[in-house]
């Protein structure tokens, strides 16, 4: 009997979010997958998201890249049996919509009034499991991605770094390509991207997210779909494709910008994950951080993160700006002190700072749900910064960081020559 | 069964849900005598503090004197030396400073214990800045880059020549951060005498959300206590109305398109039109945008509203960017769009949509920590019921198509232009 009672107790538990925090709930979808919803008192608003792993380059051995964010924005452009098309739906209630594309994993989000939570649920869930792709809604989904290749050259250099570091830190896979690729795109048709969809935006291969103004019982709202079943995708080891010896490349942009990139542990290592993204923190902050306080007038952008994923996570650092190159010995010898313990009065004062960063970075119901998103997609939900602020994985890594340990994963991963990319202004 | 009935009960409710699904904002409830929206299950909590010291308390030969005693007060050594805006860092929180028509704003955010201890630093700084030559000339060259910065701004500029128009003898419609001349000669003791005519005690609203306690709230009241008593002199902002035929000012900035703005009276929060000026609002930021999938940021929408509806009297802008229409294709569209609202009534299956925007709109505007602490402090600060924020949501609700036939008619058929060119190149001189 008390073994039928323990059974029955741990399933519970597995349903309402075990090590995920006390107000968080954790539960199956109806045609499989897993459904997270975290209520916070608020505004009377909610973000509905539903994440998929899928790599952003397709399934098939020869790549296709960008068929990830193409098949996303196209599912939410089409007009569903049901009506209205998912993006105009939630445009139409003065929400917010976006579409998300990583290396290998989509994210499809919208922060709405809570009063449409339950309708927006239905409709996100109906349309991606059950996935209809019209040639109109294929049409604005390439004219989305040419316009987006567009502002972000123009205007988001540090992006197109990014995705050059990675492209030179990897030799192939997902992590290799820019998720939102424009150059092929023109060449996939509806029937590539309807196979892609097909097996991606599966409800058994999909996470939903649901925090702000909501309950646990919002969750129901999502539909079954095809219920086709099947195992969720599983994260790709992507330690094979990294470059050895780490390649530097250098592009066109509309501003110079250096950046470096290094390998890093997995999410798995949850110390060491920490500590870098501390270091990250530390010293490149855009508000408090050493490095980018000491910048003054000088006219460049840092942007620097450790970015968790399955395994390898990466770290990456790079400027932008006119007078970006002033920076980058102040970059580097930056790091390189970091191999050292601080001592502990900065390091308290620092960690102190850095938790507050964490938990103020998660504190909105959409900040929230990209947190329990991406951390379940890469494998290790239980250590999502959101799940409990009190105590969770994440936050007792932060309060077990030393000087010590901090200097010996810098030195550990950091201390490798690093991949490098540049922008160079055209002359003409 | 019932051991098992017992564990389930017990797992349920240890994992149960804070709060059912709520379509309404916390009440605001007074803590410790502080306006409060409180949430038991946020981590944070943040506290706004307003002072008589924003904009309307400069004349034109304090331009700048608002953001300048902000960043002097951010920048005083406090308990062992470190700036006061450090020092609240390394306890783990955050302070910020905005300088507004009718207030500055100190707002603080953190644990609650880091919160105490920043409000106990806050307290000691504002009541006593220091005004020697170091933190004030820190204190300029910091203020110096933000007003280089806001001076790119088409929109910035924009906005502060119609404010500055509809707010004449006033400093009310200055840009933020001010000009560089007046920060650049500013003195410590013209400073010094900015600070004790306008922080007084007496002028002070205290507002919070998140994790407020008792303590919290005793910390936000005990930050202001040291302030010199009294109340600062009465200010009362005088209005210039809209004409028409429409004034236009001119200026030239390096910009590869024009910009054009227009500037209209506007009801203020609190009274009977807000709610159908919110829906107005919401009908003309619509203008223009071919919808794409995903949601752009409001700065590269082809027609923009901002309503600044905090202000006594309030104020209300459009303007067009350029960056994806022309301008006068964008401005075209809006006069027609105002001449048809204001002629006859909307359908009403289309102000049901633009109500349901409008309140989205409303919400997602007003979501973060320090936007809900904001709005309580509006609340206070204009002296609405404590619950306005839930009574906005309804009031829009109800909006009718001849409320918005009203406000239009009302507000938008006068207004002041404000043009920016593209600088001529030297070139064509």
């Amino acid at each position: 009997m008390i073994w039928r009672s323990l059974a029955l107790a741990a399933a519970v538990l597995l349903l309402c979010g075990a090590g995920l925090g006390p107000s968080v709930t954790m539960a199956p979808l109806p045609g499989g997958g897993t459904s997270i919803v975290r209520p916070q008192t608020g505004a009377p608003i909610a973000a509905v998201e539903l994440w998929f792993r899928a790599p952003s380059i397709g399934f098939d051995v020869q790549p296709k890249p960008g068929i990830a964010n193409l098949a996303a924005l196209t599912i939410a452009a089409s007009e569903p049996l049901t009506g209205t098309p998912l993006a105009v739906l939630v445009n139409q209630i003065g929400g917010h919509f976006s579409v998300s594309t990583y290396p290998q994993t989509v994210e499809i989000s919208a922060l709405v009034p809570s009063s449409e939570a339950a309708r927006v649920l239905r409709t996100m869930s109906g349309v991606y499991f059950t996935p209809v792709l019209t040639q109109e809604g294929l049409a604005q989904a390439l004219a989305e991605v040419r316009a987006d290749a567009r502002l972000r050259d123009i205007a988001a250099p540090d992006e197109t770094l990014r995705d050059a570091l990675f492209g030179a830190l990897f030799s192939s896979g997902p992590d290799h390509y820019s998720p939102v690729d424009p150059s092929g795109i023109a060449a996939l048709t509806l029937d590539d991207l309807r196979a892609f969809a097909t097996r991606a935006f599966r409800s058994s291969n999909a996470t939903v997210v649901l925090t702000g103004a909501v309950d646990a019982q919002l969750a129901q709202s999502a539909v079954a779909g095809r219920g086709e079943g099947g195992a969720p995708e599983q994260p790709l080891d992507a330690h094979r494709a990294i470059v050895d010896p780490p390649q530097s490349v250098t592009l066109p942009g509309p501003l110079p910008g250096f950046g470096f990139a290094w390998p890093g542990p997995a999410i798995k290592d949850e110390r060491a994950a920490t500590a870098l993204d501390f270091v990250a923190d530390y010293l490149f902050n855009p508000d408090t951080g050493v490095v980018t306080h000491d910048l003054g007038a000088i006219d460049a952008n840092i942007d620097a993160q450790y970015v968790t994923y399955f395994d390898p996570g990466v770290f990456y650092v790079e400027a932008t700006g006119s007078q970006a190159e002033m920076v980058r010995g102040k970059i580097e010898t930056a790091l390189e002190s970091m191999r050292k313990p601080l001592d502990a009065k900065t390091f308290e004062d620092a960690r102190r700072l850095f938790e507050y960063h964490v938990i103020s970075d998660v504190s909105t119901p959409l900040t929230l749900a990209d947190n329990f998103g991406w951390y379940a997609s890469e494998g290790n939900a239980a250590y999502a910064p959101g799940a409990d602020p009190d105590g969770g994985h994440y936050i007792n890594a932060i309060r077990a960081l030393t000087p010590q340990n901090v200097a010996q994963t810098v030195s550990k991963y950091l201390a490798q020559t690093p991949a490098t990319a540049s922008l160079e202004v055209s002359k003409k | 069964m019932k051991r098992s009935l017992l564990a389930l009960a017990l797992v349920a409710a240890l994992c149960a849900p804070a709060a059912a699904a709520a379509d309404r904002y916390p009440a605001t409830v007074i803590v410790d005598g502080v306006p409060a929206e409180v949430d038991a299950d946020s981590a944070l909590a943040g506290v706004q503090i307003y002072l008589p010291g924003g904009l309307d308390r400069q004349s034109a030969v304090q331009n700048g004197f608002a953001a300048l005693l902000g960043e002097v007060v951010a920048g005083t050594p406090v308990g062992g030396g470190q700036p006061l805006r450090q020092a609240i860092s390394s306890l783990g929180a955050n302070l910020s400073v905005s300088v507004e028509p009718q207030d500055v704003r100190y707002y603080v955010e953190g644990r609650p214990a880091a919160l105490k201890a920043a409000l106990a630093l806050l307290g000691t700084a504002l009541a006593a800045p220091d005004f020697s030559h170091a933190t004030v000339a820190s204190a300029k060259n910091a203020l110096t880059e933000r007003i280089i910065d806001a001076n790119e701004s088409p929109f910035g500029v924009v906005s502060s020549m119609l404010r500055s128009a509809y707010y004449p003898g006033s400093g009310a419609g200055f840009s933020p951060a001010g000009t560089q001349a007046v920060v650049a000669n500013a003195s410590p003791d013209a400073l010094k005498r900015f600070w004790s005519d306008n922080y007084r005690s007496g002028g002070v609203t205290i507002a919070a959300a998140g994790r407020v306690d008792d303590d919290v709230a005793r910390a936000a009241r005990a930050a202001v206590a040291n302030l010199p008593a009294g109340q600062p002199a009465p200010m009362t902002l005088r209005t210039h109305k809209p004409s028409d035929p429409p004034a236009r000012i001119v200026t030239h900035r390096d910009v590869g398109l024009p910009w054009v703005g227009m500037g209209f009276a506007a009801p203020a929060a609190g009274t009977k039109d807000f709610a159908a000026m919110l829906v107005v609002q919401s009908i003309i930021a619509s203008l223009g945008r071919t919808e794409g999938i995903v949601s752009r940021p409001a700065a590269l929408r082809p027609i923009n509203a901002i309503y600044q509806y905090d202000v006594r009297p309030a104020n209300f802008i459009i303007y067009s960017s350029g960056n994806s229409m022309a301008s006068a294709t964008g401005l075209r569209e809006v006069f027609a769009a105002t001449d048809l609202l204001g002629s006859k009534p909307l359908d009403a299956s289309v102000i049901q949509r633009y109500r349901t925007l409008a309140i989205g709109e409303f919400a997602i505007q007003n979501m973060t920590l320090e936007d809900r602490s904001a709005l309580v402090g509006m609340t206070t600060r204009l002296g609405l019921d404590p619950d306005y924020p839930n009574a906005v949501i309804a009031a829009i609700d109800a909006v009718s198509p001849a409320d918005v036939q009203r406000v239009v008619k009302d507000y938008l058929q006068r207004y002041t232009v404000a043009l920016i060119l593209p600088r001529p190149s030297r070139q064509e001189h």
